[in-house]
C-alpha cells in the first residue's frame, strides 16, 4: 500500500524539507480520511494545512508550499488503514463474530478454539503457514490471537469483503510467499505471533519447531538440521528476535560450509557460537 | 695603462665595418684566437704527455698561470668587457677565455686527470699522503670549468668519484668482516672511516659531494651488513645490552641514526631483550624465588620493575639522545609483561592464603597498588624522595591496561589508611599522589578518591563542633569517642553492620546522632562498625597494657568486665554478630600474637572455635611492649574486587555504546567496536566479543536496533 511523505517548502530557501514522523502521520492521516484542511501545532506554533490550496499557513500569516510523495512501504505486508472506506464488511463480521464465540474468553478476540473454527471455515488446515500468513496480512498485534478491529479493518483495506474472496486470497499469499522480500517479512511477523505472550523471547523447542515448519523448504544449502540440533542441545538460552530475524540473512549469505563468515560483520554471539560448533564438523 | 688607452682607441675608432664588423669585434676575435693558440701550443703540450703525479702538478702550475693572464687580459682589455661583451650572444673576456681554456686543454686531459686524481685519493684512502693541494686545485678546476653549473664537475668527476669509492669500501668491508675481533672492531673502523671520509670531503672536495659520499659509504659499509651487525651474537644489539657495553651501544646508535630500518631494527631488538627481562621478573615472582611472601613479595617485584624501567632510562638518555623509537620500544615490551593474558605462560600468580592448594592469579594493577599502598603507611624521608617514587609507580601506571582494576584496589586501600590514620602529613601524600593520577587519567578517575580525603579533611573540624556540643550539655561520654563520616558515594561499599554495641558505646553513638541530626538535614547515619578501632586498656598481673584493637574485638573484651569468662553462643547473642565474625575475633585474640584470651578448658592445641567454646582472660599475658596492636584476621578480598569490577565493566561498555550511538545516530558493526575499544583504552581494553553480547543486549532493551536494509548498520533508538 502506498503511503504519503510529506515535505514542506521552506520560504527563504525554497529548498523542500521533510516534514517529521509525527506531522508526517497527522497530515497523512487527514489526508486519507479526505478531508479539506487540519490544524496542527508543530512546536510552539500552529499551523493550518490546506490540502485542497496544497499549502500549510502559519498562525502569524504567510503560507508554505507542501507536497506529498507516495512512497512504497518497505514492509509488503503494511496496512493502509483508510482505503476502500465504503465496503460492506457484513459477513466479515459474521464469520468473526462465530469464531468469537468459539474462543472462551470474555475479551473480544478469537483465540484458541476460535481459531481452529476459522480454519475449518476457511478450509486451510492448522498445521501449514496458511493460519500464520492470514494472521500476517492482519498484522495481529497479539501472539495467536486476533481481534476485531485488526481483522476488520485490514479486510477491508484489502478489499475482502466474502469468505469467497478470503480463501482465494489465502492462496494467493501462499504463492506470493515465495518472493524473497515477501518471505522474509513474514519470517519476521512469525517470531511476534508465534512467541509466548509477554515474552520477548522465544522459547527453544517452540523456535525449532516453527524453523522446521517454515524454513525446511527454503534453506537451500543451509545445513538447517545442524542449526536446530546446535540451538537444542548446546545453545540452551531462549531466543531473542534480533536471533530470529538474523537467521533469514544468515542463511541467505552463508556458503555452505560456512566458510564465508566473518566475526567482525556484526552477527549475534549465537551465530558465532554455531559456525565455531558447526565448521568442524561440516569439514568432516 | 697605456695598453687600455690602445685598446679604448681601437674600439672607438669610428670606421665604417669592413665587411660587417667593428673594430671592437675585430679585437675580440683576434684576442680570443691568440688565447687558444697559445693554450693550444704551449700549454697543451706540456701537459699532454705527463701522467700521475706530474699531470697533477703539471695541470695546476698551467691553471694557475692561465688564471693569471685572464687577470692581465681582463686588466687590459677591460673597455671591451665594458662595452661590447655586454651583448647577450657575446661572452664576456673571463668566461671566453675559460672556455678557451676548457676546449684546449681540458677537453684532452680531462679522463687522464681524473683517473689520476682517484688514484690519489685511493691512495690517500690506504694511508699515504699526497699533495693535497694540488689535489684540491685540479678537483676545483673541475668545478671551474663547469661554469657556474656544478655539471661538468658531477658528469666527469663525481659519478666516477663516488662508484671508485663505493667499489673501495665494498673490499674494504669484506676484509674487515674477516678480521678477527668481530663487529666490535667493525663498527669501530666503520666510525673512524667515516670521520675521515668526511674531513676529507671538507678538505679538498665539493661541499655538495660530501652528503653523497657518506651516503654510499654507508650504504656499503652498514646497510649491506646490517643483518650481521644488528644480530651477531657476540656484538649485535642484544649482545651489547646483555653485556651492557653501553659506548658501543651508542656507537652503533649513532652509526645507524640515519638509516631508518637499522633503527628500527635495533629498537625492535631492545624491545625483545626488555620483554624477555621483564618477563623473568613475572617468573620469579611467580615461583616466589626471593622466598618472600605477601607484601615484601609484591614490593620486590615493582621495585624491579621500576629499576628495570630506571637503568633503561638512563641509557637512553646518555647514550641513545632519548630517541623516539626506543622509548617506544620500552613501552610496547613493558605492555606486553606487565598485562599477562590468561593463558600466557608469565602469568603472574601467588600461593592461594587460606591455606588451600595453588595459585591464584594475581594482576599487577593489585601490585602495583599494594606497593604503593606500602609507602604510604611508612614515612619517608623527604618529599622529594617520595615524590621521586611516586612519580615512577605512576609511569609503572600508565603501562597497565587494567587501569579501572586498580582504581578499585586503590580505592579499597585507600579507604584502609585514611581511617586507620590521620595525620597532616599523610594527608599531604595521599593528595599529591591523587594530582599525579589526575593528570594522567582525567578527574574522573579520581573524583572518588578526592571525595574521601574531603571527608576526612572535614572530619576534624566536625570533631570539634562535636565536642562543643556535648560541652554544651554538659555530657561526659564514658569513652574518648572520635566518629569519622563517610559520604556513601565515594567511599568503596561497606557491608551493613549488625553489632549490638555495649552500652557505654551506644551512648556515644546516640549522642553523636543527635548531633549530626542538628547540625545536618534529611541524611540518615548508618554505623559501620566493623570499619572502627579502638584501644582498650587492662591492667593484667604481669603489668597494664594498652591495646589497639579493632571494634569488634574491643566489644568482646568489654564482655569479659560483666563475667569472667565468656562462651562464644553468648557472645554472638549478645553482640548481633554473625558466628562467622565472631569465630575470627575469638581467634585472633586468642591464637594471635598477643592471646590477651585463652581457652577456659586449657586445650592449647584446638585451634578451631565452635559455638560451645568458652574463653577466659588469659592472666599470664606478657608483651615486651606496653602499647601494641592486635591484628585482626582480614578476609581474602581480592576475588570480590575482581568481580565487582568485572560487573562494573559491563555498564561500563554499555554506557559508551550508547554514548558513541548517541552522537552518531547511524554506524556500521565494526565502527561501532572499532569506537568502543578506543574511547575505553585509558580504562580497560574490552574483549571484543563482550562488547557484541552488550550490543545484542541493548537491542532486546531497545536501545538500538539493527537497519533493515543492511543488517551491519546499527541505529540509535530514542
Amino acid at each position: 500500500m502506498p503511503r504519503g511523505r510529506w515535505f514542506i517548502q521552506d520560504p527563504r530557501s525554497c529548498k523542500w524539507v521533510q516534514a517529521d514522523d509525527t506531522v508526517n502521520n497527522l497530515m497523512e492521516s487527514a489526508f486519507k480520511l479526505q478531508k479539506s484542511t487540519i490544524d496542527i501545532t508543530i512546536g510552539i506554533n500552529e499551523y493550518r494545512v490546506d490540502f485542497v490550496k496544497r499549502r500549510m499557513y502559519g498562525s502569524s500569516g504567510g503560507s508554505r508550499l507542501i507536497r506529498r510523495d507516495e512512497v512504497q512501504a518497505s514492509n509488503p505486508y503494511e496496512l493502509d488503514e483508510y482505503a476502500n472506506p465504503k465496503l460492506n464488511m457484513k459477513e466479515i463480521e459474521n464469520l468473526y463474530n462465530k469464531c468469537k464465540a468459539a474462543s472462551d474468553t470474555e475479551e473480544d478476540l478469537i483465540q484458541g478454539e476460535g481459531l481452529m473454527t476459522l480454519c475449518s471455515e476457511l478450509s486451510i488446515s492448522i498445521d501449514d503457514v496458511s493460519l500464520l500468513l492470514l494472521a500476517c496480512r492482519i498484522q495481529a498485534a497479539e501472539p495467536f490471537k486476533i481481534g476485531r478491529t485488526e481483522m476488520i479493518v485490514a479486510l477491508r483495506s484489502l478489499g475482502i469483503d466474502s469468505v469467497k474472496k478470503l480463501k482465494s486470497a489465502i492462496t494467493q499469499w501462499k504463492n506470493e510467499l515465495s518472493n524473497d522480500r515477501s518471505f522474509k517479512y513474514f519470517y519476521w511477523f512469525a517470531f511476534d505471533w508465534t512467541r509466548e505472550e509477554n515474552s520477548r523471547v522465544m522459547q527453544n523447542e517452540a523456535a525449532i519447531e516453527s524453523w522446521k515448519t517454515l524454513l525446511s523448504t527454503r534453506c537451500g544449502k543451509f545445513p538447517l538440521d545442524l542449526w536446530c540440533e546446535f540451538v537444542s542441545s548446546q545453545y540452551k538460552k531462549a531466543i531473542s528476535k534480533d536471533a530470529w530475524k538474523s537467521l533469514w540473512d544468515f542463511m541467505q549469505t552463508s556458503a555452505p560450509d560456512l566458510s564465508n563468515y566473518s566475526e567482525d560483520e556484526g552477527w549475534p554471539v549465537l551465530m558465532d557460537e554455531f559456525v565455531e560448533w558447526a565448521q568442524p564438523k561440516l569439514r568432516s | 695603462m697605456y695598453a687600455y688607452t690602445v685598446v679604448y682607441n681601437v674600439c672607438t675608432k669610428h670606421q665604417s665595418a669592413k665587411n660587417g664588423v667593428t673594430c671592437a669585434q675585430e679585437l675580440y676575435r683576434r684576442l680570443k684566437e691568440m688565447i687558444e693558440n697559445h693554450l693550444r701550443e704551449s700549454v697543451t703540450d706540456k701537459v699532454i704527455h705527463k701522467t700521475g703525479d706530474a699531470l697533477l702538478q703539471e695541470v695546476h702550475k698551467e691553471w694557475k698561470t692561465h688564471g693569471l693572464i685572464v687577470k692581465w687580459a681582463r686588466f687590459m682589455f677591460r673597455y671591451l668587457d665594458d662595452y661590447y661583451t655586454k651583448s647577450p650572444q657575446i661572452d664576456n673576456l673571463s668566461t671566453m677565455m675559460l672556455k678557451g681554456f676548457e676546449r684546449a686543454v681540458f677537453q684532452r686531459i680531462k679522463t687522464s686527470l681524473r683517473n689520476v686524481i682517484l688514484t690519489n685519493i685511493e691512495s690517500e684512502r690506504d694511508g699515504n699522503t699526497i699533495d693535497r693541494e694540488v689535489l684540491r686545485s685540479a678537483i676545483w678546476l673541475f668545478i671551474d670549468m663547469g661554469m657556474e653549473t656544478t655539471e661538468v664537475y658531477n658528469q666527469d668527476f663525481e659519478k666516477e668519484f663516488i662508484k671508485q669509492s663505493r667499489e673501495y669500501y665494498q673490499r674494504e668491508a669484506q676484509q674487515w668482516q674477516m678480521e678477527p675481533g668481530g663487529q666490535y672492531t667493525y663498527l669501530k673502523k666503520v666510525e673512524q672511516k667515516n670521520m675521515e671520509e668526511a674531513r676529507r670531503a671538507d678538505s679538498y672536495l665539493a661541499p655538495t659531494t660530501k652528503g653523497t659520499l657518506l651516503k654510499a659509504i654507508e650504504q656499503e659499509l652498514l646497510v649491506t651488513h646490517m643483518d650481521k651487525c644488528l644480530e651477531d651474537a657476540d656484538a649485535g644489539t642484544e649482545a651489547l645490552l646483555n653485556n651492557e657495553r653501553n659506548d658501543e651501544l651508542g656507537r652503533m646508535y649513532r652509526l645507524f641514526k640515519n638509516n631508518g630500518p637499522g633503527l628500527e631494527r635495533m629498537a625492535d631488538i631492545v624491545r625483545k631483550v626488555i620483554e624477555r627481562e621483564g618477563k623473568q621478573i613475572n617468573s620469579k615472582f611467580s615461583s616466589g624465588g626471593t622466598g618472600e611472601t605477601g607484601e615484601a613479595a609484591s614490593t620486590t617485584y615493582i621495585k624491579s620493575c621500576l629499576t628495570l624501567h630506571d637503568k633503561y632510562s638512563q641509557l637512553f638518555s646518555t647514550y641513545l639522545e632519548n630517541n623516539e623509537q626506543f622509548l617506544k620500544a620500552r613501552k610496547t615490551a613493558y605492555e606486553v609483561f606487565v598485562n599477562p593474558q590468561q593463558g600466557d605462560a608469565w602469568v603472574l600468580k601467588q600461593k592461594t592464603k587460606g591455606g588451600k592448594e595453588g595459585m591464584d592469579v594475581i594482576t599487577t594493577s593489585e601490585l602495583l597498588s599494594t606497593f604503593i599502598d606500602g609507602i604510604m603507611k611508612k614515612e619517608m624521608e623527604s618529599e622529594e624522595a617520595l615524590d621521586n617514587i611516586l612519580d615512577k609507580c605512576v609511569t609503572l601506571f600508565t603501562y597497565i591496561h587494567d587501569k579501572d582494576l586498580f582504581q578499585q584496589f586503590y580505592m579499597k586501600q585507600m579507604s584502609r589508611r585514611l581511617m586507620h590514620n590521620k595525620n597532616q602529613h599523610l594527608l599531604d601524600q595521599e593528595r599529591t599522589q591523587i594530582s599525579k593520577l589526575k593528570m594522567k587519567m582525567g578527574s574522573a578517575y579520581t573524583s572518588k578518591l578526592e571525595g574521601m580525603l574531603a571527608d576526612q579533611g572535614v572530619a576534624d573540624n566536625q570533631n570539634k563542633h562535636f565536642k562543643e556540643y556535648l560541652a554544651d550539655f554538659e555530657v561526659k561520654l564514658p569513652i574518648d569517642f572520635t566518629p569519622l563520616v563517610l559520604t556513601t558515594g565515594f567511599w568503596p561499599a561497606f557491608k551493613h553492620d549488625t553489632l549490638a554495641p555495649p552500652t557505654g558505646m551506644n551512648n556515644c553513638l546516640s549522642w553523636f546522632e543527635k548531633f549530626y541530626e542538628k547540625t545536618t538535614q534529611s541524611r540518615k547515619l548508618t554505623w559501620i562498625h566493623s570499619l572502627g578501632h579502638a584501644s582498650v586498656v587492662r591492667k593484667f598481673p604481669k603489668g597494664p597494657r594498652e591495646m589497639s584493637v579493632t571494634t569488634y574485638q574491643a566489644c568482646i573484651l568489654v564482655l569479659f568486665n560483666e563475667t569472667g569468662s565468656v562462651v562464644a553462643k553468648q557472645a554472638q547473642e549478645t553482640l548481633k554478630l554473625p558466628f562467622e565474625e565472631i569465630k575470627r575475633t575469638f581467634h585472633s585474640l586468642a591464637y594471635g600474637k598477643f592471646p590477651v584470651i585463652k581457652r577456659a578448658d586449657g586445650n592449647k592445641a584446638l585451634k578451631q572455635v565452635k559455638e560451645g567454646d568458652e574463653f577466659i582472660i588469659n592472666d599470664d599475658f606478657h608483651a615486651n611492649q606496653r602499647k601494641f596492636k592486635i591484628p585482626a584476621v582480614v578476609k581474602q578480598e581480592r576475588e570480590q574486587i575482581v568481580d565487582t569490577n568485572q560487573e562494573q565493566r559491563l555498564h561500563v561498555i554499555e554506557a559508551c555504546i550508547v554514548r558513541i550511538m548517541k552522537s552518531r545516530r547511524v554506524l556500521s558493526h565494526s565502527d561501532l567496536i572499532a569506537e568502543t575499544i578506543q574511547q575505553l583504552s585509558n580504562l580497560f581494553s574490552p574483549e571484543v566479543r563482550v562488547i557484541k553480547k552488550r550490543i545484542e543486549d541493548l537491542i532486546q532493551r531497545q536501545y538500538l536496533e539493527r537497519d533493515e536494509a543492511d543488517r551491519k548498520q546499527y541505529r540509535y533508538l530514542a
